[in-house]
């Protein structure tokens, strides 16, 4: 039984069903039980101080795409005690792509994002696919598989060299809290075998943007990525070759060969990597243990797994737990840091996505389920009118203020509990569930993975990411510079496959397929760079009815829900200490904004077209997702 | 990722479903390569500043010839070329934030000058053509008044390379 505040069921066959007696169970605004969760009374605090500095920060500067935030410090007790997280720009994919051919939403849907848009492509053909009802031949797979890892070796180090890293460099940290840059030059780095840097306050200098040897290294390492992520999809950001069924890039030998002789480099620059996270997040936290509370919310994380394993992938949502288990990242939901489902169909059937406070329009009538389109999925498991293939998109603009409405981003929920997403998470998830096929490089071993990183230019390391007992600031970059490791071991295990199948002649990429003209449901479950992804499509007589893009930052970036729970961001930014040792005017909100970017945030796919009724501070062209 | 030798590579800037906006990305597709010479690459650049880099990294050419329109409140339609200063470094911290946009997704002909001119990428012989947009708005198609000069843009990239 993993549902606590939806009446859901399962019976001696673990069939789902909505409890008995329960009149409108998916309603907003009665039942106790189902509020029961609600943090807001131990998050937020006393907000009316003699010192209470109200402080809106637009744009939040080094995340993609438009992020405002708006918080409250409490100077007396140097804390953050309020906040407000605004996605400021309409994406609208969902109105573009109604009444589409369904095949165009692979090339529409992957400009959700000018930073990932191979995660949306491909996304889009899982989700296409399965209403097409075509499974994709084992290379297919794999290659997919490939140009994801690419993505994600693309995606880590330019966040944590370019994004987060410069928070922790001499250049900006002198400024809040000089004596910590003194404190770091007296430093040995303990890791400085794997990374060359003697002490602490020399990777700090080289995490200085743009001249900061490690942030200079950041950039060209991208470079690999990109070029590994064409080598499998043809071009990249947004992939040519994905299609319902596979893939139709032409493979030969040397396309491994020279993905192969990339996904090395990573070998060596994720152990350097991993050296200088340790070493930066251990530093910190000995310097001041509230740090430990900097972006702190409880550990609460939804993941819906990456990377298939050809021989139990087929395309089904029947056979969706089944697949979705077998993948190298394993999906599930963690509550309070435990486990409580891997299973995808669990996943799909507790989601819900509100617009309370959101620019939109809600035309459900407080949960009734009357007239649903679909009560249930095609298994009989309940689906709440709030669920992907029952909302409906209808921008609404209006309220502007935050008893109201103030985000563009919706708040996505699952058993109407506030989760947070993320590349750590899905380590966290794999590491709990030890459930991912047999791989010579890496093992989850319950309380963390164990990765081996070949010898390469460095020699031969053996790296352990422990799962953490808090989850904040510091633990989602450390854990996003192990994820590096762990993505290229996952590579290097489908490297593996890929040559395999490679050698048995087994070499074709798609399957042929129809459009179908009848009424068809599909769904999409992979994951970004910063963790779940969904697509959800409802189509007929060839048409798109519906299509629904769910990405991480619209969980993370959400704003409060009808119950009064905070998004992800908001229960980060309330309780951060202000750990800055200036004077009260001098302020940066450095510890804020540490917060913020430690989910790697992407504001971009986040957001669902600006009606041009709403005040335009900043015009951003951001690979046409910010389109007006 | 080639081995052929690049003079001259020819680079549109355009962002899709923005009508005049998008015309860098449409140009590069309407112009014919074979009567431009085997040593000119004509490429979409309508990626982020530091993909753009890698790229120009990556093909090393001698002259680069970008192509956009822009919005800069000048008459619609109205064509301006100049040549890139290669010489003179940008303001860092104009530079950090740009390229912190640029790895955010936002892609711009300026964010592209900006970040390439202070990591020496671009070469010392860059020109720029742009043109101004008339039409912002989401969807296909040019504006009339930039409609009517598109042959005149590629009568001027003919020339440059």
């Amino acid at each position: 039984m993993c549902f606590k505040n939806l009446p859901i069921e399962f019976d001696e066959n673990g069939n789902a069903r909505l409890r008995d007696g329960v009149a409108n169970p998916y309603a907003l605004s009665d039942g106790e039980s189902r509020r029961s969760y609600t943090k807001v009374a131990t998050l937020e605090r006393d907000t009316d101080g003699p010192r209470i500095r109200d402080w809106m920060i637009d744009p939040v500067t080094r995340v993609a795409g438009a992020l405002a935030v708006h918080t409250k410090l409490d100077l007396d007790r140097r804390e953050a005690v309020e906040g407000h997280s605004m996605a400021m720009l309409f994406r609208g994919y969902e109105l573009i792509l109604q009444g589409r051919d369904p095949r165009d939403a692979i090339d529409i849907s992957s400009r959700a994002c000018g930073v990932c848009g191979g995660v949306h492509a491909t996304v889009s053909s899982l989700a296409i696919e399965q209403a097409f009802g075509v499974r994709p031949p084992p290379m297919g797979i794999l290659v997919r598989n490939l140009g994801e890892v690419a993505e994600m070796l693309y995606d880590h180090p330019l966040h944590l060299g370019l994004l987060a890293g410069p928070d922790y460099s001499t250049a900006l940290v002198e400024v809040t809290n000089p004596e910590i840059v003194e404190a770091a030059r007296r430093t040995p780095a303990p890791n400085s075998a794997s990374h060359g840097y003697r002490t602490i306050g020399d990777i700090m200098d080289a995490m200085n943007p743009l001249t900061g040897e490690y942030y200079v290294e950041a950039l060209g390492i991208t470079r690999l990525g990109r070029e590994m992520c064409q080598l499998m999809y043809g071009k990249y950001p947004h992939p040519s070759t994905l299609v319902p069924g596979g893939v139709m890039t032409t493979l030969s030998t040397s396309t491994f060969n020279e993905f192969y002789g990339r996904l090395m480099k990573y070998v060596d620059y994720s152990k350097k990597l991993i050296g200088i996270w340790d070493d930066i997040v251990d530093f910190f936290l000995a310097q001041d243990p509230r740090y430990a509370r900097v972006g702190e919310r409880p550990v609460n994380l939804i993941q819906t797994g990456i990377w298939d394993d050809p021989e139990a992938y087929d395309a089904t949502y029947a056979g969706m737990t089944e697949w979705g288990e077998r993948r190298w990242s394993t999906p599930g939901i963690i509550i309070d840091g435990e486990l409580i489902t891997t299973r995808l169909h669990d996943i799909n059937m507790g989601i819900e996505e509100f617009v309370e406070h959101s620019f939109y329009e809600d035309p459900v009538d407080n949960g009734s389920s009357e007239g649903l389109r679909f009560p249930t999925d095609a298994l009989g498991n309940p689906l709440s009118p709030y669920h992907a293939w029952n909302k409906v998109t209808i921008p609404k603009p209006t309220g502007h203020n935050f008893k109201e409405k103030y985000s563009w981003s919706t708040a996505p929920r699952w058993d109407r509990m506030t989760l947070e997403t993320g590349a750590y998470g899905r380590m966290w998830t794999t590491a709990l569930a030890q459930k991912h096929p047999d791989s010579e490089f890496y093992e989850a071993t319950g309380d963390g993975i164990r990765i081996l990183m070949p010898e390469a230019s460095l020699r031969q390391m053996e790296l352990f990411w422990k799962v953490p007992t808090r989850l904040n600031a510091l633990e989602r970059n450390r854990g996003r510079a192990y994820a590096v490791a762990w993505t290229t071991a996952i590579g290097l295990s489908i490297m593996l496959q890929a040559f395999d199948y490679w050698r048995r002649g087994e070499t074709r990429g798609h399957t042929p397929f129809t459009v179908p003209k009848d009424e068809r449901v599909g769904a999409g479950f992979w994951e970004a760079g910063r963790g779940y992804l969904t697509h959800h499509l409802h189509m007929d007589k060839g048409r798109l009815l519906n299509y629904q893009i769910n990405t991480p930052s619209t969980w993370n970036a959400s704003p409060r829900d009808p119950f009064g729970g905070l998004g992800p961001y908001e229960e980060a930014i309330i309780g951060t200490p202000i750990l800055e040792s200036v004077s009260d005017d001098d302020i940066k909100g450095i510890d804020v904004l540490r917060s913020i970017r430690s989910f790697d945030p992407c504001m971009p796919c986040t957001t669902h077209i600006d009606t041009g009724k709403a005040v335009i501070t900043r015009e951003l062209n951001s690979c046409s997702c910010t389109l007006d | 990722m080639t081995d052929r030798a690049i003079r001259v590579l020819v680079g549109g800037i355009g962002l899709p479903w923005r009508r005049d906006l998008d015309l860098g990305r449409l140009l590069i597709e309407a112009l014919d390569p074979s009567e431009l010479g085997e040593d000119v690459l004509v490429e979409d650049l309508s990626y982020s500043a530091h993909r753009v880099m890698h790229t120009l990294e990556a093909h090393r050419p001698r002259k680069l010839v970008l192509v956009a329109a822009t919005s800069r409140g000048r008459k619609p339609g109205e064509i301006v070329r100049y040549a890139v200063n290669t010489e003179v470094a940008p303001d860092p911290d104009d530079v950090a934030i740009r390229l912190g946009e640029s790895v955010g997704g936002v892609i711009d002909l300026d964010h592209t000058l900006v970040v390439n001119r202070y990591f020496e990428s671009l070469p010392r012989d860059t020109v720029v053509i742009e043109v101004e947009a008339g039409d912002e708005s989401f969807g296909t198609g040019y504006s009339e008044s930039v409609d009517a000069v598109v042959p005149r843009i590629l009568e001027l990239i003919r020339q440059e390379t």
